[in-house]
């Protein structure tokens, strides 16, 4: 039972994980908190609703359309919005976020309904049996796909020229352009990226979950919390801060009770804020330090 | 009598060592003038004695008490008042209420809205900023806001006060007034620290000067002692011109 | 000057006063409505406006009130203003506690901790279900009397509690303590060193919000005489809350009055047209308000109106 749960917790974390890739590098390099991460995630998971719903496409040939949608919608949100006020004071860009966010549950909930909608293709049902633990079929792909893409956004920071510019923007702006990066071009390549694996993140969430726009507040909150437990800005942070949260969220909704896991999983982030902000791989980032 | 005391003081950030071993004293009513190149840790020292950052290691004492415990209003409301090398005016509050809060919460603490501005308005007086104390801080020149900066300090009613580059940026004549008034407040019996980056102004009204360089007190005595001093002249301008001397 | 403004302060109370001798029902309840939120953008000022600490999450205290007048009434049997000294006491307890760590974050890090303190107080109203009533909700026992009374009640408790919290926050920044305040909003380094015990005086601040907007979570109760846990904490609360602050203007004491006043009578007049997309609406009408009035209404058009104010706005805070 036990160990069920454990692996339970792992693959609800593999999702929590790639939610936070998207959010946490974000944060860390643009000093945006993004609140509609949440909503842009459900944006692709309608994405992936509407074409298998209408055009009885395979769920996991949607991923790409909802990444390749998100990337192109996150580019003028970036530029024509956050672009406007990244210089003013900080929580300006968390009411704007906001306000985007309340815009975007809105426009779902009028075009799409506040109804919840699920994807079921006709293998949603199997699964395999490890050991006494069923791991549904779906799970399994979902999971293996939010590691592959965690570990390639990885890479991506660690090894290329854009990455590198990337990570060096979020340690010092300052020393970042003296070397001749561009911060308007690493600002928008990573919101944009962040849109699109945010895009991504829904299209996935939309194959193991139930869903209505009004899950979005919560989304956005949990890539918080797992970008708060892991470090900000950093994907081996969001790797192990989602883990940890699928397993302390299914642990707790089987020991405490279902009805509790929201409050365990907000007060964990409150305690972390308080003990630890920098993270359990604490790191001080450019965006902390200058508030 | 000494009044601040430092005992092998050390600060480090992370690994980074910014001060080694700085001991010093400070006698009451003296100006002891902190020079040194830029990041040599003066700045540092200062926050260390209004405790704004932890002292790592080594013991500070102010009349005769280990402060290295204390809270930065606490150091405050013993006497000690500060200024800022990055000035640092509360903007949307005017000059004359900008030293008010000297005054209400240094060690003047003053009770009533009516002693607050007494004081303030000495203070702007002594600075002379009572021209402009309805103004918004912010749209002062740097000298007007340095000078802020020391009427705010001034209304706390200071026994120490601890000046970090007072005299940075300003012009000749602005540098004048400025010594000036911080020779007056000597006689008013204010001790003064005075850290600053350039040397020549702070030769001239201090009664002993502290050589800092790369986190180590490189040399301590009294100005004309220190112009002459090979590590000092070494510090400042690199060895090769230390040499050719 | 002083006088003009008091002038107008007092032509603008006996036009509240004669109001509802002249305006229907409805109307009463948009003003009532409007009230609340400009009682809340008040009370939530001090912390905000006054201290800058961007407190997100001070919904918080207005569900707290509420569910205190809610629980206090139905299982107790209280009278609804005895149970009002409870939800300030309430706010005060709760943000004294939080307060000592929470507000030693800074920024990001304490608006997203307010919000987590709200979403998890929220959860656990949720889930006492016994003395809350849980998700479903707490229906309060409903006031006697004939429903124009209770409308008109209603009318002038809520600009009550609206001006009491105007009051409070006219004292606070007039008193020593207000400069502590402000200048710690400023910079903080600066303010303690200057011998204010910043920790203290910003949890002396975020009580003060508490209690006040407690106090408004409370009246709020026995208004609606219905409450649950979703919309007492949260929903589009927050966000409404702080539009008002910067469109009236943080820093000053009626500012966000008047921000709440304008935001929620256009509110009010785009629902009643628009009702479908009254959502998107909002959520366009705050972007906009970020875009081009981050300094706030009145800030911005000091001099007169004009577009090109707008769009220096814009400009101002481009990357
Ligand atoms: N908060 C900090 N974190 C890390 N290093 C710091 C910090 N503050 C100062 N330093 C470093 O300490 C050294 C001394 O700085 P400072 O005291 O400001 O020098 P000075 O005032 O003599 O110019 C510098 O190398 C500076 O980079
Ligand atoms: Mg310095």
């Amino acid at each position: 039972m036990i160990l069920q749960i454990l692996v339970n917790g792992v693959l609800l974390g593999g999702f929590y994980a790639l939610i936070g890739v998207g959010f946490s590098p974000v944060w860390g390099v643009t000093n945006i908190i993004n609140l509609a991460h949440g909503a842009i995630a459900l944006l692709g998971s309608y994405i992936t609703y509407y074409m298998f719903q209408n055009l009885h496409l395979d769920p996991f040939l949607t991923l790409p359309v909802s990444f390749v949608c998100l990337y192109i919608f996150g580019y003028p949100v970036q530029r024509y919005l956050m672009n406007m006020v990244v210089k003013a004071q900080i929580f300006m860009l968390l009411i704007l976020t906001f306000g985007l966010e309340i815009f975007l549950v809105n426009f779902m909930t009028t075009f799409f309904s506040a109804d919840f909608r699920s994807v079921t293709p006709e293998y949603a049902g199997k699964s395999i049996e490890i050991a006494g633990v069923v791991i549904p079929y779906i799970r399994l792909a979902v999971f293996a796909i939010c590691m592959v893409v965690t570990a390639i956004m990885g890479f991506f920071l660690e090894k290329t020229w854009t990455g590198k510019a990337i990570r060096a923007t979020s340690l010092d702006l300052e020393a970042a352009m003296m070397t001749g990066i561009s911060p308007k071009k690493i600002y928008s390549i990573t919101f944009t990226s962040g849109s699109a694996l945010a895009g991504l993140s829904g299209s996935l969430l939309s194959l193991t979950q139930a869903f209505s726009p009004n899950i979005a507040g919560g989304l956005a909150l949990r890539a918080f919390i797992v970008a708060i437990l892991g470090g900000l800005g950093r994907v081996e942070g969001a790797f192990l801060g989602g883990l940890l949260l699928g397993v302390i969220e299914t642990l707790s909704a089987f020991y405490i009770g279902e009805s509790y896991k929201n409050a365990i999983a907000f007060g964990l982030m409150v305690f972390m804020l308080i003990v630890k902000p920098s993270g359990l791989l604490g790191r001080k980032y450019y965006a902390e330090v200058k508030h | 009598m000494v009044i601040l005391e430092a005992k092998n003081v050390a600060k480090s950030y992370g690994g980074l060592k910014v001060l080694t071993d700085v001991n010093f004293e400070v006698n009451k009513g003296e100006i002891v003038g902190i020079i040194g190149p830029n990041g040599a840790g003066k700045t540092t020292f200062m926050n260390l004695i209004s405790r704004l950052t932890s002292i790592t290691g080594g013991i500070i004492t102010y009349k005769g008490e280990i402060i290295n415990d204390k809270k930065p209003h606490e150091i405050a409301r013993m006497g000690i008042a500060r200024t800022f090398q990055v000035v640092k005016p509360f903007g949307g509050l005017t000059v004359l209420e900008n030293v008010m809060v000297g005054a209400f919460y240094g060690k003047n603490n003053a009770k009533s809205k009516k002693e607050a501005i007494s004081i303030a308005e000495e203070a702007l007086q002594i600075v002379g900023l009572i021209d402009v104390r309805d103004k918004d801080p912010r749209v002062l020149p740097l000298a007007k806001r340095k000078k802020l900066e020391v009427a705010r300090a001034l209304a706390m009613g200071p026994e120490l006060l601890l000046l970090d580059e007072v005299m940075a940026g300003l012009s000749v004549k602005e540098l004048d007034e400025m010594m000036t008034e911080i020779i007056k407040l000597k006689q008013k019996g204010i001790t003064i620290i005075a850290i600053e980056h350039v040397m020549k102004a702070i030769m001239g009204i201090s009664d002993r000067i502290v050589v800092l360089h790369l986190g180590k007190k490189i040399a301590e005595g009294k100005p004309e002692e220190i112009v002459k001093n090979q590590d000092v002249i070494e510090a400042y301008l690199g060895s090769k011109y230390a040499k050719k001397e | 000057m002083i006088n003009k403004k008091l002038i107008l302060f007092i032509v603008f109370v006996i036009v509240l006063t004669a109001l509802p001798f002249v305006i229907s029902g409805y109307w009463l309840r948009v003003l009532t409505q409007t009230f609340l939120f400009g009682a809340i953008a008040t009370g939530s000022n001090i912390i905000i406006g006054f201290t800058g600490y961007p407190a997100f999450g001070n919904i918080a205290f207005f569900g707290i009130g509420a569910y205190v007048t809610g629980v206090l009434t139905t299982k107790y049997n209280m009278p609804f203003f005895y149970t009002l000294p409870f939800c300030a006491i309430s706010g005060i307890i709760v943000a004294s506690l939080l307060g000592i760590p929470i507000l030693r974050l800074k920024g990001h890090y304490f608006a997203i901790a307010t919000v987590g303190v709200m979403e998890t107080i929220k959860e656990l109203v949720d889930n006492m279900t016994e003395l809350t009533g849980g998700g479903p909700g707490l229906t309060l026992p409903i006031m006697q009397g004939e429903p124009e009374y209770i409308y008109k009640f209603f009318y002038f408790i809520m600009p009550g509690v609206m001006l009491f919290s105007l009051l409070i926050l006219f004292i606070v920044s007039k008193i020593k303590q207000g400069y502590a305040l402000r200048a710690i909003r400023v910079d903080e380094d600066a303010a303690s060193v200057m011998g204010i015990n910043t920790p203290v005086y910003k949890t002396f601040a975020w009580a003060v919000s508490a209690a006040l907007v407690g106090i408004t979570g409370g009246v709020y109760a026995y208004w609606l005489s219905y409450i649950d846990p979703h919309t007492v904490f949260g929903g589009t609360y927050p966000v409404k809350m702080f539009a008002m602050i910067l469109l009236g203007g943080g820093t000053t004491v009626i500012g966000p009055m008047l921000g709440a006043f304008i935001l929620e009578l256009i509110s009010e007049i785009v629902w009643s047209k628009f009702i479908a997309i009254h959502g998107m609406v909002l959520g366009l009408l705050i972007i906009f308000i970020i875009l081009f009035l981050p300094k706030g209404l009145f800030e911005t058009f000091k001099g007169g109106f004009s577009f090109k104010k707008l769009f220096n706005n814009l400009k101002e805070n481009r990357l």
